[in-house]
């Protein structure tokens, strides 16, 4: 067998293994009275077909609430990473505060985010766009930041307007930063949309997107449905961090070395 | 063999002028002059090679007549006018290919001239006839990750050569490559000179490629020039210039000249000069 298709076997068979544990660990380790804890395999697929229209809906919400976030957050940083390149003193100026934002604790500001824009999709959006929004703000202040010095003199010999030196100089040498802080953005995102419905989903008839679900089938001790929609939680993950990934390699493959097939 | 080149340079009005220009980096007056009242003249044509111990001031002279930087006191002009307004005239190569590494090498040599706003039917047409002449049409669509050494610099050398300028800076451009390709970069250099007859300032630590490209050789020590010597070897010069005895008795001349300034300036004498 290839190495190509080992890395790609692999994966699969350690998933399988952890199945014959997980199935071992309840049917032979667990006393009988806490089997509960762990749902057979077969009983969390179950909870997926019986749950499908309950789970569709939620990942539709939270996916839904976790892109207009995100997105939101792409647009600002790219604003407000320009403006933080353009002077140290705005940098002085906003950094601490940016860098306090992102250090309190998102579960904490959800409360009171909610209180101001009110529950529903909205405050998933506003906690999805603060939690989304300093890596890649970071990300892409450093990247205009740090452009060739050389580079830069080429352009100063070339009489460049600051205007063209920015679009062709400083913008396309900060992407790889800007893909790198799109890349931890994208893992934040879905995690930021869950714990915000966990707070704001029980919104306009109790249809959430899954943190609501979350909350609600743990209320409810539905363990089979609870694994279910960590899941699904995950995949929606996968998606969105695949997603960003691809584009960036699309993005810099020509020319970035990082893109580059390695030999080994 | 080594005479004052005054006489002859007289004739015609210089490219490139510098009086007593002085540089110290930092605003402190008492900190260090990288250059101490420099003061040279530069005709059209000339090829010159700056040479001297490393921090001697060589690509600080560069950067002051390219405008990237301004003097601390004294007046540079290039073609007659102050050397900061108009680096329209001015190309500079860098010790490192500088190629934007988004763009492919079709797209690095139209640079310049896209920054410049010409249309791009003919910048496409003037930055292909340059690749052409530098050897690497064939490679104009590759991006620069994909070149060797040799080949990323005669991209920067065909983009620098796109504007037409009259002055050509060059900063070690060839520092990084193996000898042999040195040597061949060095010859095609001179073939691309003799189309269009730029003045060429080259800053290099070889003594054998000064005197292999240059009309005249100014030895820089301790911000001053040491020495200013003609280099009196006949163009075209070609691999077989490298064999001829004028050749070698020049390269082992002038370092010896370099080996003594470099000596007197580290012991924080005065500097004798030939030819002032």
């Amino acid at each position: 067998m290839n190495r190509r298709a080992l890395t790609f076997a692999l994966p699969i068979l350690t998933g399988l293994l952890l199945i014959a544990v997980w199935y071992v660990v309840r049917l032979w380790i667990l006393p009988e009275h806490q089997r509960f804890l762990l749902p057979a395999p077969d009983a969390v697929a179950r909870a997926f077909v019986d749950k499908a229209p309950q789970l569709a809906a939620a990942t539709a919400s939270t996916g839904l609430g976790a892109f207009l976030g995100f997105s939101a957050a792409v647009l600002g940083s790219a604003v407000l990473g320009l403006t933080l390149s353009l002077s140290p003193l705005v940098r002085a100026g906003l950094y601490p505060w940016l860098m306090a934002l992102q250090l309190t604790p998102i579960i904490v500001l959800a409360p009171i985010l909610i209180l101001w824009v009110g529950p529903g999709l909205k405050s998933v959006v506003v906690i999805t766009f603060l939690i989304s929004f300093f890596p890649l703000v970071v990300n892409t202040t450093q990247g205009l930041l740090s452009t060739d010095r050389n580079l830069v003199d080429l352009f100063r010999m070339g009489r460049a307007s600051p205007a063209q030196q920015l679009l062709h100089l400083r913008i396309p040498s900060a992407l790889p930063y800007f893909f790198t802080g799109l890349r931890i953005a994208a893992a934040l995102a879905p995690i930021g949309a869950i714990a915000g419905d966990m707070f704001a989903g029980n919104s306009g008839g109790g249809q959430g997107g899954l943190g609501f679900l979350a909350v609600i089938y743990s209320a409810q001790f539905q363990l089979p449905a609870l694994y279910a929609t960590a899941i699904i939680s995950c995949l929606l993950g996968f998606a969105f961090a695949g997603t960003v990934i691809w584009i960036s390699w699309l993005s810099l493959r020509r020319w970035h070395d990082a893109y580059q097939p390695k030999d080994n | 063999m080594l005479l004052p080149l005054r006489a002859r340079m007289s004739l015609s009005p210089p490219i490139v002028e510098l009086d007593s220009v002085t540089k110290r980096f930092g605003d402190d007056s008492r900190s260090p002059a990288i250059l101490d009242g420099l003061t040279f003249r530069a005709a059209p044509g000339e090829f010159i090679s700056l040479i001297g111990a490393s921090g001697c001031g060589k690509s600080t002279v560069l950067r002051l007549i390219a405008g990237l930087t301004a003097p601390t006191s004294g007046r540079i002009l290039v073609e007659n006018a102050p050397a900061c307004t108009t680096p329209a005239n001015r190309a500079f190569l860098f010790q490192d290919a500088t190629l934007l590494p988004w763009l492919t090498v079709r797209a690095n040599a139209e640079l310049l001239l896209k920054l410049r706003g010409v249309p791009s039917t003919a910048r496409r047409e003037r930055a292909l006839r340059l690749l052409e002449l530098a050897r690497i049409a064939h490679l104009a669509d590759r991006h620069p990750r994909q070149l060797s050494g040799g080949e990323k610099m005669r991209v920067s050398l065909a983009r620098a050569l796109t504007l037409e300028p009259s002055l050509l800076l060059l900063d070690e451009p060839f520092a990084a490559l193996d000898e042999l390709t040195r040597e061949h970069l060095n010859e095609e250099l001179l073939a691309l000179r003799e189309r269009s007859r730029w003045t060429a300032f080259f800053v290099t630590h070889s003594v054998a490629e000064a005197v292999f490209l240059s009309t005249r050789i100014l030895i820089l020590s301790a911000g001053r020039i040491a020495h200013d010597l003609p280099v009196d070897l006949p163009y075209p010069r070609t691999a077989t210039t490298r064999e001829q005895p004028a050749f070698h008795a020049l390269v082992s001349q002038i370092s010896r000249l370099l080996r003594t300034a470099a000596g007197s300036s580290r012991g924080h004498e005065a500097v004798p000069s030939s030819t002032r």
